[in-house]
């Protein structure tokens, strides 16, 4: 261990393996495979911490970081003590398993006609976080994923997979962009009116991280980016319930600690449609993080984000009305006033294609128009949700 | 078979103000290699720490399919270093932090709830090879700040400002000028209402028509996307697309944020006619698009060590005649709207949805009320069909997103009257 010359210091590593086969009109078109890895130093002097990151952790780098922590206002007290963490399945699928040729069949999988691009993944992540607190925590984490984007007769779709194991079919995901590219290519307009509307689990999470999530960070409730300050304590979503939660076995988010060494624990956010209480990483928490402070890679600065967010509700029923697919432009939403105005993709009534449709609104009030639940659970992104069903949602041409 | 060494260096920099506050401070180093290979008209591709014997032979391992894929293997010599007007390493960081404080001061203001100013540096460094003899090296530095005030009105509203570009300090000393027109804009905002919603005349301004040149159109000529058979451009070369008279340029040539020498292909940079004169001249291109569609390599950009893809660079509406009283007197009414949050385009449809910052309606061709969360779709070629071109081109700066990898990128145009779906209450 090299002397650093602070009152406090974390490293973060990660390292991270990956194949994947790429598919260009229904052709398997690339092999390609990844090793890359990375460390970060945040170091805490005076009550200030800096953050260096690199291949390695070199003695210049260290005296960088002390020197940008000396005038940094970023306060922050002490890194995490070490605690008995929970035990979270995360590992489940091993990359050896995926050589060259295996890689190649499961692309092989994917030269489907209808198939304009397409690319299959299997990966593994090892996080490790040591600190002078006495954390020193590794985890190894596994994730296979598949993306398939379609174009039939002009009309176009995607659909994706993602998952800590192989359990899914990609040629049933290739499947289901080209029937969605299908019912596009025959869409056609339709009047302006209000529908019962239901969103998939894409569209759900596309709308929801975009427009909600951010809402809940404690760092956006604190600086008045979050209308959540007014509303805490109070009903204000109907009858939904929100709950963050990292410890269920191969969730996409799941882990047994964050990328800042903070044990990670299942937070109810939001119960009946009265909201609970936020999220946080480690610098905006006061003193409660919630294991919420995650890097994007080695070099990016921990930023509060949800793991796995669950919704749920009472009642459960089939889908109705309008179905949305997907959004164009979802990451145009403003999570500060909750604010919407977006785009339909593959959006179709009774199997037929919609072109051209806008729908827009508040988020807030959108979530009180919940008229039920879909069945059949799945996660994609950070949410895990089933169909949901709205009703009296305006849809513009 | 073909072979391509690629050595990517890079450093970051990242300060930022919160309310006053410097918070988060980054400094970051990155060095990685990517090897690949064509054999059988197949790609292996790796990214790793690997010796050049073990990175092509584990390149050459994973490329035992057969495929359709051909490249240019033009070779390119050279080596490019870009100066900067001032050095970003010659500044103290307590100057640069003390840039932001005066930044940030001037963006208080009444209203005004929350403030934000980041500063970033970066250097990259890229050396490429390949088996047909090419050899280049590049090192461009960027530079600049990004601007956002927060206000409290009749609703809680944002309006920011980025100012980048490559080169050195220069760039980020610019952004004190705007500052004040930041938290001004914000608070003004904060007190605006939701624009009326449907088919309307849009002048959009240059940073707008910009994002939307990029995002709904220059996508769409990328040529792996007619590979993949997925723009709504593909058998479209030597077709009118366009209302006569309008040009659009891809140049990694000017000194904006989306600038290279060479491509992270090795291949020369240079300026691209995409439309002339309404008709459709060239795709993007990289070293295998420019094979097996047509046209010029050198638009293959990779974001670190990830496989380069067809990307765009600085890519602008060429400007046209008409003041900015003739565009308001010509849409009557309407709306004029200002700044991109962001886009996202279909290249396989034209369909296109993004979000201004801002916005004033227009009634009998005067500015009237300003209008906030103003949304603008519609389809692309439709769209340019029926353009009238203001007289002066600026740039924004912004990072792409496309297949997972972010590259900086510059969208220019002058302010251009179309017709287009607003979206509001």
């Amino acid at each position: 261990m090299m002397h650093i010359n602070a009152d406090g210091w974390e490293i973060y590593e990660e390292s991270v393996r990956s194949r994947y086969v790429s598919i260009e009109n229904g052709k398997i078109k690339m092999i390609g495979e990844k090793k890359d890895s990375g460390k970060a130093l945040r170091v805490i002097k005076n009550g200030r911490t800096a953050m260096v990151s690199g291949k390695t952790i070199s003695h210049d780098l260290i005296d960088r970081a002390i020197k940008i922590a000396r005038i940094s206002e970023e306060r922050l007290q002490e890194f995490p003590e070490r605690k008995r963490l929970k035990d979270v399945k995360v590992y489940g699928i091993k990359l050896d398993d995926f050589d060259e040729n295996a890689i190649g069949d499961a692309g092989e999988r994917l030269e489907i006609e209808g198939v304009s691009s397409a690319y299959f993944y299997v990966e593994e992540i090892v996080r490790r976080i040591e600190n002078s607190n006495g954390v020193d925590y590794e985890e190894r984490e596994s994730c296979a994923g598949v993306f398939v984007e379609a174009v039939v007769d002009g009309g176009n779709a995607y659909e994706y997979q993602e998952s800590r194991r192989f359990d899914f079919e990609p040629e049933k995901i290739a499947e289901r962009a080209i029937e969605l590219a299908r019912i596009d290519s025959r869409a056609e307009k339709i009047d302006t009116g209000k529908y019962s509307v239901t969103l998939s689990p894409i569209a759900v999470d596309q709308l929801l991280t975009f427009s909600l999530y951010p809402a809940f960070y404690t760092e956006n409730i604190k600086k008045g980016r979050s209308l959540l300050s007014e509303f805490m304590g109070k009903s204000v979503l109907g009858d939904l319930t929100i709950t963050d939660d990292p410890e269920i076995d191969y969730g996409i988010n799941s882990c047994s600690f964050d990328d800042e060494g903070v044990r990670a624990e299942k937070k109810i956010l939001v119960e009946k449609g009265v909201i609970k209480g936020g999220i946080s990483d480690l610098i905006h928490a006061d003193g409660f993080p919630t294991g919420n402070g995650f890097r994007e890679d080695y070099s990016s600065y921990p930023a509060t984000s949800p793991t796995n967010m669950v919704l749920d509700f009472p009642e459960r029923g089939d889908a109705e009305g309008m179905y949305i697919h997907a959004f164009i432009g979802a990451h145009t939403a403003n999570y500060v006033s909750g604010d919407f105005s977006l785009e339909l993709m593959n959006a179709s009534v009774d199997g037929k294609g919609i072109k051209g449709a806008m729908i827009y609104g508040n988020i807030y009030e959108f979530l009180r128009k919940i008229s039920h639940f879909g069945r059949d659970v799945r996660q994609t992104g950070n949410t895990i949700t089933p169909e949901i069903v709205f009703e009296d949602i305006e849809i513009k041409i | 078979m073909y072979y391509e060494i690629r050595e990517v260096e890079s450093y970051t920099l990242q300060l930022s103000l919160e309310n006053g506050k410097f918070e988060k401070p980054r400094l970051s180093r990155f060095s990685g290699k990517s090897f690949r290979v064509l054999k059988n008209g197949f790609w292996g591709y790796v990214a790793g720490d690997y010796s050049v014997k073990e990175g092509l032979e584990r390149a050459e391992r994973l490329a035992i399919h057969e495929g359709n894929s051909e490249i240019d293997d033009c070779p390119f010599n050279g080596k490019v270093v870009f100066r900067a007007e001032k050095d970003f390493e010659d500044v103290d960081l307590e100057e640069k932090v003390q840039l932001l404080r005066d930044v940030d001061e001037r963006l208080k203001r009444e209203g005004v709830v929350s403030r934000r100013v980041v500063y970033i540096e970066s250097l990259k460094r890229v050396r490429i090879e390949n088996s047909s003899g090419g050899e280049v090296f590049c090192q461009v530095p960027r530079c600049g700040a990004v601007l956002q005030a927060f206000a409290k009105g009749k609703s809680l509203q944002f309006y920011s400002e980025r100012h980048m570009k490559a080169g050195g300090y220069e760039i980020a000393l610019s952004a004190l000028n705007s500052a004040e027109k930041v938290s001004e804009i914000a608070v003004r905002l904060s007190n605006a209402d939701p624009p009326p919603s449907g088919r309307m005349n849009v002048i959009m301004n240059p940073s707008l028509t910009g994002v939307f040149i990029h995002e709904a159109f220059g996508h769409a000529a990328e040529a792996d996307h007619v590979l993949q058979n997925s723009s709504v451009l593909k058998d479209r070369i030597g077709s009118t697309v366009a209302e006569e008279g309008v040009n659009v340029v891809d140049d990694p040539a000017l000194p904006e944020f989306g600038y290279f020498p060479f491509d992270d292909e090795g291949y020369r940079a240079e300026k691209k006619m995409i439309i002339e004169n309404g008709v459709l001249k060239s795709f993007l291109n990289s070293r295998e698009t420019a094979k097996r569609v047509g046209g010029v390599a050198g638009n293959g950009r990779a974001d670190g060590i990830e496989i380069p893809i067809v990307r765009m660079s600085n890519t602008y509406i060429e400007a046209g005649d008409h003041s900015f009283d003739e565009l308001l007197e010509e849409a009557k009414n309407g709306v004029v709207l200002y700044g991109s949050r962001g886009g996202e385009t279909n290249p396989a449809t034209g369909y296109f949805h993004f979000n201004a910052q801002y916005g004033y309606l227009i009634e009998h061709g005067g500015i009237k009320d300003m209008i906030r969360d103003v949304s603008l779709s519609g389809n692309t070629l439709e769209i340019l069909k029926e353009i009238r071109l203001g007289r002066d081109v600026s740039f924004s700066p912004g990072f792409c997103g496309k297949a997972g990898q972010l590259v900086p990128v510059s969208d220019g145009g002058p302010f251009a009257l179309v017709r287009a779906f607003v979206g509001g209450k």
